[in-house]
């Protein structure tokens, strides 16, 4: 993985973040656990910290304990079948532990649906434990394309997401507060958006394994000026590289796609191993989803963009709209294959895959490997298994 | 008594490809639960429910991962073997990730079949849920006129919910002699008829239900030792209902979404936000339905004291919605001194002894 500049940056931001919100109680300012793709603009407006249940389950997995943390979910009797960072997130939980021993308490709960349903009976397990309230923003899966009747009915949940966190907090909903998030997270994701397109620069100077890394700011910080400020920076410093003719990969002979989560606790063998096969990841749907939230604020209409922004990530459509964006991928990025994970733990990222991956390689010719494995469950990974596959992928594309 | 049922099941593809040409009409596909299929009535189609089979998989993996249920994954080895060749287009429901995903590898595989999505909300408000709700019926009965060639008139849904209010009707009395007298029917006659009805068309099912359930509420009321709740999505593979019988666990109700669940909340009371709102959230609580102003813990514990009972859980591997509630359900009822225990199966089992074994142990401490 690439070392660049801010990332002792990232470093000591995460650590911050992770510190006010340990101390979020003492200091009387409420706590909010949501999703990775709820709507964090009406928490900042509100003063709320959100915590993100799916950033610390991968930090466990990272730093090695989410195996122990599994363990116990799965023996106070949640399934090994179970999603896997709800699996280590109940067992942070029950143990308070994990990098930053547990997360402080939730005042409430948020869950966005447009990621998977997965995460509404996740909450509802903390929601029985805390006793404490659970909001639902439904962002439905769009089978039929985007269409009004999915905005406004989104539309409507944000208005009564509003009602709840006044109702909640005892206070009006900050409606200043709101546009000035709104702003701020519109900023984010379009230097998202312009980091992550920095992967299309042949040798690219950063891949997927970098990107998986530095998107815990957009996923916690999203609609804060420090994620504003760190983002430009991280930007400044690629257009550096690039200038300097730096590639992440030394000597980059392969690029290839990234799709689905990662395998976070193999995420520094996995680079070493592309790294070797001078093949570099240098797009991943996973991480562009983020550049997807992108509400145009600039208009009377600004909760009709934010919704349209929230129904947009890549796991909330449908086959033919996945087809058709990777294949458009294939060509911005001049890419040679793409690297399916089917991820035992995410069904609606990855029933499918290969009947997308079918259809893509007969309309491209770029070849795709499937790697079957977990995100955060270190005891469905086989290294040899892994080696076999990938390297004879790769020597293909090679030829 | 209850042949007719069982044999229907062991040949449910020709049974349907002959009511099909029998009615002359279209056949829907309803995956699985929670459409109305008194809408498809009216709508001029024969709905037949699709909820898993024992079928072996070995295409479906083709498109499936082995970490998807055996329902959705049995589903589409049915189709692909060309179980539903009869059938003219399918109306999807969003209960899980897995029937979400399904759907498009549907779209993708057999184009020439349309596919309807009936997507279940999950927003806390009934006031934004509702017109929601109507939205997607409406798609939904907009698309499924366009199979049929027959547009919606409510003199026509009144017709099919007058059909289906007397099947529901006559559902309810097989609940309740069973209820009043577990003894009169086993375990496995009992569910066959529940997953014939998946397939039989509505007038059929009442008509050969009838004779069964006035000679079931004639039998002697015969003492009962071990009294049994199975709460779960679907009584799959139905061979295991015949454990129960076997080793004389009487089940007295159920919680199932293919069973008690969708005959206690009624028929769909009309096509407005509020009626079909009703229609799927108004039964029993059920684990892939998101409604706070139920708690299925105390229902399940109410249920269970009433009727003197002990639970079993019956789910099925890899149903995420069932596994999340299992430990918090099993604590809060052992908490209230209920008996309960759990088991999971996949849908192509067919050898029950480690769950019979469990079972027995079960009954030994009830």
């Amino acid at each position: 993985m690439t070392k660049f500049r801010v990332s002792e940056t990232m470093k000591e931001m995460m650590a911050s973040y992770y510190l006010e919100a340990k101390n979020a109680a003492y200091n009387h300012v409420p706590v909010a656990w949501i999703t990775s793709g709820g709507p964090v603009e009406f928490l900042h407006a509100m003063g709320v910290i959100p915590v993100y249940p799916e950033n610390y389950a991968p930090m466990c997995s990272i730093t090695r304990v989410s195996k122990d943390l599994i363990e116990v979910s799965e023996a106070a009797g949640y399934s090994s079948d179970l999603c896997s960072y709800a699996r280590t997130d109940i067992g942070a939980d029950m143990t308070q532990g994990g990098p930053i021993l547990g997360l402080p308490k939730p005042d409430m709960l948020i869950v966005g649906t447009n990621i998977c349903h997965t995460v509404v009976k996740w909450f509802e397990v903390h929601a029985r434990k805390y006793n404490v309230p659970l909001f639902i923003i439904d962002m439905p899966y769009l089978h039929d394309g985007m269409t009004k009747e999915a905005i406004n009915y989104v539309v409507g949940q944000f208005e009564a997401f509003k009602t709840f966190l006044a109702t909640t907090l005892k206070r009006p909903f900050e409606e200043e507060k709101f546009r000035e998030a709104l702003f701020l997270a519109a900023q984010v994701s379009e230097l998202w958006e312009k980091v992550l397109a920095m992967g299309k620069k042949r040798p690219s100077p950063l891949n997927s394994f970098d990107t998986f890394i530095h998107l815990a700011p957009i996923v916690t910080l999203r609609g804060t000026q420090r994620a504003v400020d760190y983002y430009t920076q991280f930007y400044n410093e690629l257009e550096e590289l690039t200038a300097q003719g730096f590639g992440s990969v030394p000597d980059e002979k392969i690029r290839l796609l990234w799709d689905n989560l990662p395998i976070w606790y193999k995420i520094k063998y996995l680079s070493e191993f592309f790294a070797q096969h001078k093949a570099a990841f240098v797009v991943s749907t996973y991480t562009n989803s983020w550049a997807a939230i992108q509400g145009n604020i600039d208009t009377d209409h600004a909760l009709e963009e934010l919704a349209r922004a929230y129904l947009s990530p890549y796991i909330n459509r449908d086959f033919k709209y996945r087809i058709d964006y990777l294949v458009r991928l294939i060509e911005e990025f001049s890419l040679d294959g793409i690297v399916f994970h089917s991820d035992r733990s995410c069904k609606p990222y990855s029933l499918g895959q290969y009947m997308i991956k079918e259809e893509v390689t007969k309309r491209t010719g770029k070849p795709g490997l499937i790697i079957e494995a977990d995100m955060n469950d270190p005891r469905v990974f086989s290294d040899a298994q892994f080696e076999t596959r990938a390297e004879a992928f790769l020597e293909g594309l090679e030829k | 008594m209850f042949e007719k049922f069982i044999e229907v099941n062991r040949d449910s593809a020709n049974r349907a490809r002959q009511w099909k040409q029998k009615t002359g009409k279209k056949v829907i596909g309803v995956m699985p639960e929670y459409f109305p299929s008194e809408v498809i009535t009216a709508l001029g189609a024969y709905p037949v429910h699709f909820k898993g089979t024992q079928i072996p998989i070995s295409r479906a993996d083709t498109y499936l991962q082995s970490f998807s249920c055996t329902t959705t994954r049995t589903i589409l080895e049915q189709a692909m073997q060309g179980d539903m060749d009869y059938v003219d287009g399918f109306v999807f429901t969003t209960m899980c990730d897995n029937q979400q995903n399904l759907a498009e590898v549907f779209k993708k595989l057999f184009p020439e079949k349309p596919v309807v999505t009936f997507m279940i909300p999950f927003a806390n408000d009934a006031s934004v849920r509702q017109p929601h709700l109507k939205e997607q019926l409406d798609k939904a009965i907009a698309g499924i006129s366009r199979i049929t060639g027959t547009g919606f008139t409510q003199d026509a849904f009144q017709t099919a919910r007058a059909l289906y209010e007397r099947r529901a009707a006559l559902i309810n009395r097989l609940y309740d002699v069973r209820r009043r007298n577990p003894k009169a029917v086993s375990a496995y006659g009992f569910y066959s008829i529940l997953k014939a009805d998946a397939v039989v068309p509505a007038e059929e099912f009442t008509a050969l239900l009838e004779p069964v359930v006035s000679a079931l509420e004639n039998k002697d009321v015969l003492p009962v030792e071990h009294r049994i709740i199975i709460s779960g999505i679907t009584p799959e593979p139905l061979e295991l209902a015949k454990v129960f019988d076997e080793i004389d666990l009487s089940i007295v109700d159920d919680d199932l979404t293919s069973g008690m669940r969708q005959f206690s909340r009624g028929v769909l009371s009309g096509i407005d936000g509020a009626g079909i709102d009703r229609f799927v959230f108004g039964g029993s609580p059920c684990s892939t339905l998101f409604n706070p102003a139920q708690d299925r813990r105390a229902y399940l514990a109410d249920k269970a004291a009433r009727d003197k009972a002990a639970v079993v859980l019956w789910q099925i591997k890899f149903c995420e919605p069932e596994a999340f509630d299992r430990p918090d359900l099993i604590a809060f009822l052992k908490q209230r001194g209920i008996p309960v225990t759990s088991f999971e199966v996949e849908l192509q089992m067919n050898s029950f002894e480690g769950i019979k074994t469990r079972l027995q142990a079960f009954k030994e401490i009830l």
